[in-house]
C-alpha cells in the first residue's frame, strides 16, 4: 500500500490589516519528506509588534527545515518525552534565529513576535506542537473530527505566549495520536472564533467537514488553493474576524 | 428568567469590556460638559464605523459627583444611546472607582455564565479635579484596588486629567499607568483615539506591561 499527501494552504492578510496598512503577519510553510512524513508550520505574527511577518515567516521556513534537517532522529522518536525534547530543540534554535534576525536589525526581538504550530505526521501518527493560539484539529478514519492542540486562552482573549516571550520554551502545547489521520487542519486564531467552541476550544465539526470533504476530493490543488483563499476573504469570514487568517490542510491518501 | 442570555445569544461576539468613568462635579459645568457631551457622540459614532467594533466594544457611562451612578449599564456600541450629562456637587472618585471594578466583575460573570469569551477590560477615568467629599481612606482603597488589577493585567485603568485636575495627586494613587493631561478640550480626539484603540484589542499581544505611545491628545 501505498500514500500521498494533498496539501492546500492560504494565508490572508485581515480586514483590519487592510485598513490599517499592515502587511498579513501570519506565515505557512510544509514540506513532504521521503513521500510519507508531511511536515508543516503555522505562524501568527503578533498585531501589537513592528515586524512579526518577518518573525512569522522566518520561524515557518527555519522550524520546517529544522525538521528535515532531523528526519534520521525523527524515526526513533518513541515516547512523548523523546517528542517533547525533539520539538523543544526545534523551537530552541528558531528562536536563536529569530534573536539573531532581530539583532541585524537593531531592533528588540519583541518586534519579530509570533506564535508557532508545528506538525509532523505519518501513516501512523501525528505529533502536533504549539507555542501562542490558534489550533489543530484532525479527522480520523472512523470520519470523527477531533482537536489535538487548542489555543489555550486564559482569561483574556488578546493575551497570548510567543515563541519570543519569557517563558515560551516552558509553554510547549505538545499533543501525539497514534492511529491513521485522514485529514489535518491548521489555523491561525483569526479562525478560532468561527472554528471552534471558545473558551473551551472544541471544534465545530460542521466547519471542518466541508473543507475535509473537499481537499479529499479535489485533485487540482493550485484550484482548491484558490477556493479556500476566496473562502478566507469572503464575508462569511470577514464578518466575524477582522485578522489575518492562515489555514493549512492536509490530507493523506492511501492506496 | 436570565434576560441576559438573549443578549448574547443574539451576538456571540466576543466582549471588550470598556466603562467610561466619568467626573461630573461642579467644576465640570459650562464649556467641560458640553465638549465631554459631544465627545460622547464622537465615541459612539466612530464605533459605528467598525463592524465588529459595534458588536464587541461593551460601553458603560458611570458619573461621580456628589453621588455615584451608572448612566448607562453595559450594551455593545451598536445600542449605545450617548446620554447628556450634567454637572453638579462634590467629586466622589473612591466611590466611582469602586463602582466601575464591581461592574466590571458582574459583567464578567455573565459573560463566563453565558460562554462568552472576552479582552481585557478597559476603565477610562476623566476627572478635573481631586477627590473631594469622601473620607480619604476610600480613595486610596479603590486606587490601591486598581494598582492590584493593573500589577496583575486584570484591567487597564487609564486616568485623563482636564484641565485643573491634580496630575500630581493622580500620578502618587495610579503609578503604574502614567496619568495624561487633556490638552485643552479636545475630548473629541481623544475619544476618536479611544474608539481607534478599542477596535484594535483584538490584536494579539504578550502578556506582559507594554508601554503605550503617548497619544496626540494629551500629555503623558
Amino acid at each position: 500500500m501505498s500514500t500521498e499527501w494533498k496539501v492546500a494552504a492560504a494565508s490572508v492578510q485581515g480586514t483590519s490589516h487592510i485598513k490599517r496598512t499592515q502587511p498579513c503577519q501570519d506565515a505557512h510553510h510544509w514540506v513532504v519528506l521521503g513521500e510519507t512524513t508531511f511536515v508543516a508550520a503555522v505562524a501568527d505574527g503578533a498585531g501589537s509588534a513592528s515586524l512579526s511577518e518577518v518573525g512569522s515567516s522566518l520561524a515557518v521556513e527555519t522550524a520546517v527545515e529544522a525538521i528535515a534537517d532531523r528526519q534520521e532522529r525523527l524515526k526513533n522518536l518513541q515516547t512523548e518525552a523523546q517528542w517533547l525534547d525533539f520539538f523543544h530543540d526545534v523551537y530552541e534554535l528558531t528562536l536563536k534565529v529569530l534573536e539573531t534576525q532581530a539583532d541585524e536589525m537593531t531592533v528588540d526581538k519583541r518586534e519579530l513576535s509570533t506564535t508557532l504550530i508545528l506538525t509532523v505526521a505519518t501513516p501512523d501518527f501525528i505529533v502536533t506542537a504549539q507555542i501562542g493560539d490558534g489550533a489543530v484539529v484532525i479527522r480520523d478514519t472512523e470520519l470523527q473530527v477531533k482537536g489535538l492542540t487548542n489555543p489555550n486562552v486564559e482569561e483574556f482573549l488578546e493575551f497570548t505566549t510567543f515563541l519570543t516571550s519569557p517563558t515560551a520554551l516552558d509553554s510547549i502545547q505538545i499533543e501525539f495520536w497514534k492511529g491513521r489521520v485522514t485529514q489535518v487542519a491548521m489555523f491561525s486564531d483569526g479562525l478560532q472564533l468561527i472554528a471552534l467552541k471558545m473558551p473551551e476550544g472544541i471544534p465545530h465539526a460542521p466547519f471542518f467537514v466541508p473543507l475535509f470533504q473537499a481537499i479529499s476530493q479535489e485533485t487540482d490543488m493550485d484550484e482548491l488553493n484558490r477556493s479556500l483563499t476566496a473562502f478566507l476573504v469572503s464575508d462569511r469570514v470577514t464578518s466575524r474576524t477582522d485578522d489575518d487568517i492562515t489555514l493549512l490542510l492536509a490530507n493523506l491518501c492511501h492506496t | 428568567m436570565n434576560i441576559d442570555a438573549i443578549e448574547f445569544a443574539e451576538n456571540p461576539e466576543p466582549r471588550c469590556p470598556c466603562v467610561l468613568l466619568l467626573d461630573t462635579s461642579g467644576s465640570m459645568q459650562g464649556a467641560r460638559i458640553a465638549a465631554l457631551n459631544a465627545g460622547l457622540m464622537t465615541f459612539k459614532e466612530s464605533l459605528m464605523k467598525d463592524n465588529l467594533a459595534q458588536k464587541r466594544v461593551d460601553v458603560s457611562v458611570i458619573t461621580f459627583d456628589s453621588q455615584v451612578k451608572i448612566v448607562s449599564d453595559f450594551v455593545t456600541a451598536d445600542s449605545f444611546e450617548p446620554p447628556t450629562l450634567t454637572a453638579q456637587g462634590l467629586t466622589f472618585t473612591g466611590s466611582g472607582i469602586d463602582l466601575a471594578l464591581d461592574a466590571l466583575d458582574r459583567r464578567k460573570t455573565s459573560y463566563k455564565d453565558n460562554g462568552i469569551t472576552y479582552y481585557r477590560p478597559w476603565v477610562f477615568m476623566i476627572t478635573d479635579g481631586e477627590p473631594c467629599g469622601e473620607n480619604e481612606s476610600v480613595v486610596r482603597l479603590a486606587a490601591q484596588k486598581v494598582q492590584a488589577q493593573e500589577a496583575g493585567k486584570k484591567v487597564a485603568f487609564f486616568t485623563v486629567g482636564v484641565e485643573g485636575a491634580n496630575i500630581q495627586q493622580l500620578s502618587t494613587l495610579f503609578p503604574l499607568r502614567a496619568p495624561i493631561m487633556l490638552k485643552g478640550l479636545s475630548f473629541q480626539e481623544m475619544f476618536e483615539w479611544l474608539s481607534a484603540s478599542m477596535s484594535r484589542v483584538s490584536q494579539s499581544r504578550p502578556n506582559e506591561q507594554v508601554a503605550l505611545a503617548p497619544p496626540g491628545w494629551g500629555i503623558v
